[in-house]
């Protein structure tokens, strides 16, 4: 069994800074595993710009923003697996790698997991009618447009107001097809203001608020959806060939889940980026992943401190004395991310104290996934 | 050439059970379906359980076959490499009605030889299924049921009757038959068959095959019923199929611990007209939830990754009706299994067979098997039948060790594609090349499971498109999802060049 340091679980924008961060603060032993050939994580397939405004101070596309630190990362000897997905993270650290060039088992005294988010399917949603082709989510479509090179439909609907899909609405337009509308069930867009102008109303496209998909129709390519008025509950019947859903975003966080094994988030474990909750901009995913590896070094070397080298989570507990006060505290600023808007509401249900934010169905953000956080809000 | 002993019409559960049990024989057997691929209909979307027969009248075939089927159950899948989980079910009820209904069923499952079989206080219940609503009354638990993936099954029992010699043929819809003096011509567009006996296994359309050569005596008339699938993250939260026997009138609910690891909840029942249609129903989706807040009030829904609709094929006898000139169903619907024998013949139909259908699949299959070997009349055994087929390599299922061992040989399966349930590019490989093997999107899904788990295939799709073509020899632009005209992708190149959406945004 090879033993790692540092593993961090995902190579996009957030697993990156991370990994290079724990670097940067002394940590030696490195492993950053990339589940795709490639890092960079979804920047690769985001073709449009906007991102590295705050950490850059320049408008770059995906790849762009993404070449920048797989450029320092290749510089670096940071041991970097591709292709390759860690298939179980069990709750002493261990964990399985599974890639083309075998099968390992590694150790590690801390791991990061940056395993990025999932999209919503449309299944979770409470559509009726048939389940033929040509429905898609929004990452799903803009990767085979952008990275595919594929032609994926020309009429087009899209369901949910997510900046994905006012993104992959304005692609699609600009590609020469005709998106009918975007449909969303609040009163208001659920994305960006910015993505709001810069990609539907700049082109046209437009935006059906308090209305929902309420059924699909076709058995094999999907030929129209029902569209209903969710103010007045009038249906109307429209013809489409591909439908966009842009439902929400899920932190994909199950090796987390496996890790901790019914009890809370193990203190060898930090999550960041998407896996811990759903970031506006990927400047703050960099910011914060850079702290995080930061906390996760001084988690390894303080343990190797105090127990002269041993493995740190065979003999510590979370919430046990060693952590307590100061662990809680670095906890705390590195989720304080100045910029953040929303209030400074934190889960003190564990020591990993989870920045928490206030969404339609309550509190959300905790890592260990409970439902219903424990929630204190604090003053700065 | 294209001369046979028997043709099987129909590439559903049924079709390809009654395939591999007439491989018993010495025969010239070919398979027909109409679809690209087999188990396409009726056995894709249904509840999945296996029954331990307290359900059905005593002294039926249909009891004898389930209560023997769900005996032999374990079995059969280890014999077809089927993964099969023997959960047992409980089936309760919350009132008197309910209570009353659980006694007729115990005494009539007593009676049928069902075995284990017995009445639960609500105290044994609740250690059983501690999630459930504790104001259960009764309860009645069957160690012999159990929950098995329909396509699954079928597909093994398809692919083990090619292995005996069967051919199995694709794309091939029977457009008309002739009834010969010896024998039918059966017509698949412009390909012709000649074949002394035919079993008809078309499910939904086993009607309108059977009155290719008679007038109508039954007909089918389905409904649909509406099902929901949860996460893998809930799984744990019941351990039997769970049959609810409601106060009111109508379909209870039913949950099943699924093979996979996820729960499976419904049905509703809904009237349907198209044959075709596959759909969910705002009605049925939500009576599901109002009776899950009645039987397991806190199961997590907020785990739904998916709804889909089934068929159900009910059937009628009909007669004319002068009046219209049409057929119109009798009053009441045909319960027992219907296995028709026309003439001319040999031709049997197995018409509108529903619950226990997917229990009783090997049996039915032998028994019209045995039917049509009798009334072929000169039939011997087949020496060289093999009833094992070698199952798929499920890596998730296998030790690490020779999990590694399987990666150095082929690196294939060690690129996971579908990273919710795990699966590997060697499988997904392995699923197209098997015979018969997947050519779309579902088939790869009905083999592997891949896109079955909670992203439903919005990471892994565009990949298996690309790996189906790669294996198939074809463009992208050519894989469907499921069948003709369900294509993902229109065209290869996007209509306009790239370069404008990374300058204009």
């Amino acid at each position: 069994m090879i033993e790692y340091e540092i593993v961090v679980i995902g190579g996009g924008p957030a697993g990156m800074a991370a990994a290079l961060s724990a670097k940067e603060a002394g940590i030696s032993r490195i492993l950053l595993v990339e589940r795709e050939e490639a890092l960079g994580g979804i920047l690769n397939q985001c073709l449009h710009t906007g991102f590295g405004l705050t950490y850059f101070g320049q408008e770059l596309n995906g790849p762009q923003y993404a070449a920048r630190f797989i450029k320092k990362i290749e510089q670096s000897d940071l041991d970097v697996l591709t292709s390759t997905a860690v298939i179980s993270l069990q709750p002493d650290g261990r964990m399985i790698l599974s890639g083309a060039s075998g099968l390992q088992e590694i150790k590690a005294q801390a791991v990061i997991l940056a395993s990025g988010c999932r999209e919503r399917p449309i299944g979770t949603l409470p559509v009726t009618g048939t389940r033929p082709s040509g429905i898609f989510t929004a990452g799903m479509a803009q990767k085979m447009v952008n990275l595919g090179g594929y032609d994926i439909g020309s009429r087009i609907i899209i369901l949910g107001s997510g900046d994905v899909g006012m993104i992959v609405a304005r692609r699609m337009v600009l590609l020469g097809k005709q998106v009918i509308a975007v449909i969303e069930k609040e009163a208001t867009c659920g994305g960006l203001l910015r993505n709001q102008i810069q990609c539907l109303e700049r082109y046209g496209i437009p935006l059906w608020t308090r209305c929902t998909v309420s059924k699909i129709h076709g058995t094999k390519r999907i030929s129209a959806v029902t569209v209903q008025n969710l103010e007045n509950g009038k249906e109307e019947y429209i013809p489409c060939d591909t439908l966009i859903t842009s439902i929400g975003l899920i932190p994909e966080r199950e090796l987390a889940e496996e890790a901790a094994a019914g009890g809370p988030i193990p203190d060898w474990l930090f999550l960041c980026g998407n896996a811990c909750y759903v970031h506006d901009l990927v400047d703050d995913v960099t910011y914060e992943a850079e702290q995080v590896g930061r906390k996760a070094t001084e988690f390894v070397l303080k343990v190797k401190a105090s127990n002269s080298g041993q493995a740190a989570h065979t003999h510590k507990q979370p919430g046990s004395s060693l952590y307590e006060g100061d662990y809680h505290k670095q906890q705390i600023e590195i989720i304080n991310n100045p910029q953040e808007k929303t209030q400074n509401a934190y889960c003190i249900g564990c020591p990993k104290t989870c920045r928490l934010i206030l969404t339609a169905q309550g509190w959300k953000g905790a890592i260990c996934g409970r439902k219903d956080p424990l929630v204190s809000i604090r003053n700065n | 050439m294209n001369r046979y002993d028997v043709i099987v019409i129909g590439g559903g559960l049924l079709g390809c059970f009654a395939a591999r049990n007439l491989t018993r024989y010495k025969l010239k057997i070919a398979l027909l379906e109409r679809r690209e691929d087999l188990c396409t209909g009726i056995s894709r979307a249904n509840t999945a359980i296996v029954y331990s027969g307290y359900d059905m009248k005593p002294g039926t075939l249909k009891a004898k076959m389930c209560v023997q089927a769900a005996q032999g159950f374990g079995e059969l899948c280890a014999e077809l490499g089927v993964r099969y989980s023997p959960c047992g079910s409980v089936m309760v009820c919350f009132g008197p009605r309910g209570a009353k209904i659980l006694r007729q069923k115990y005494e009539q499952g007593i009676e049928n030889g069902v075995q284990g079989i017995r009445l639960l206080n609500p105290q044994e219940v609740l250690e059983l299924e501690p999630n459930l609503n504790p104001r259960v009354v009764l309860g009645l638990y069957a160690p012999e049921a159990g929950t098995v993936i329909p396509w699954e099954l079928g597909i093994a029992a398809a692919e083990n009757a090619l292995q005996n010699g069967a051919d199995i043929l694709l794309n091939s819809e029977v457009t008309d038959i002739t009834p010969l003096e010896n024998g039918f011509k059966v017509s698949c567009g412009s390909q012709t068959f000649w074949t002394r006996g035919i079993i008809n296994c078309a499910g939904l359309a086993a009607d309108e095959i059977l009155e290719k050569v008679s007038s109508p005596k039954i007909r089918i008339f389905p409904s649909g019923g509406d099902y929901l699938v949860l996460d893998t993250k809930a799984g744990g939260y019941i351990r039997h199929v769970i049959f609810h026997e409601p106060e009111q009138k109508g379909k209870g609910l039913t949950l099943v611990p699924t093979v996979e690891g996820n729960i499976l909840l419904g049905p509703s029942e809904v009237p349907i007209e198209d044959k075709d249609s596959f759909a969910t129903s705002s009605e049925g989706l939500a009576e599901i939830k109002a009776l899950v807040s009645e039987v397991i009030p806190s199961l997590p829904l907020e785990h739904v990754i998916r709804s889909f609709g089934a068929i159900r094929p009910n059937p009628y006898w009909v007669h004319l009706d002068p009046l219209s000139g049409r057929y119109v169903p009798e009053d009441k619907g045909i319960n027992s299994f219907t296995i028709l024998e026309s003439s001319p013949g040999p031709f049997l139909s197995l018409i509108g067979i529903k619950t226990p259908g997917l229990t009783c699949a090997n049996e039915l299959g032998k028994y019209v098997a045995n039917k049509m070997a009798e009334a072929l009349g000169d039939v011997v055994p087949n020496p060289a039948f093999n009833p094992k087929r070698p199952a798929p390599l499920r890596l998730n299922d296998l030790p690490l060790a020779q999990r590694a061992r399987l990666v150095e040989e082929n690196p294939l399966y060690g690129k996971i594609v579908c990273r919710c349930r795990k699966i590997t590019e060697g499988e997904i490989v392995d699923s197209i090349r098997r015979k018969p093997g997947a050519v779309t999107i579902d088939g790869v899904k009905r083999r592997t499971g891949s896109g079955t788990g909670r992203c439903q295939g919005s990471f892994c799709t565009q990949r298996i498109i690309e790996i189906l073509a790669r294996e198939l020899g074809c463009s992208p632009a050519e894989i469907c999802k499921d069948g003709k005209g369900s294509y993902v992708i229109r065209n290869m190149n996007n209509s306009s060049s790239g370069k404008k959406a990374t300058r204009n945004d």
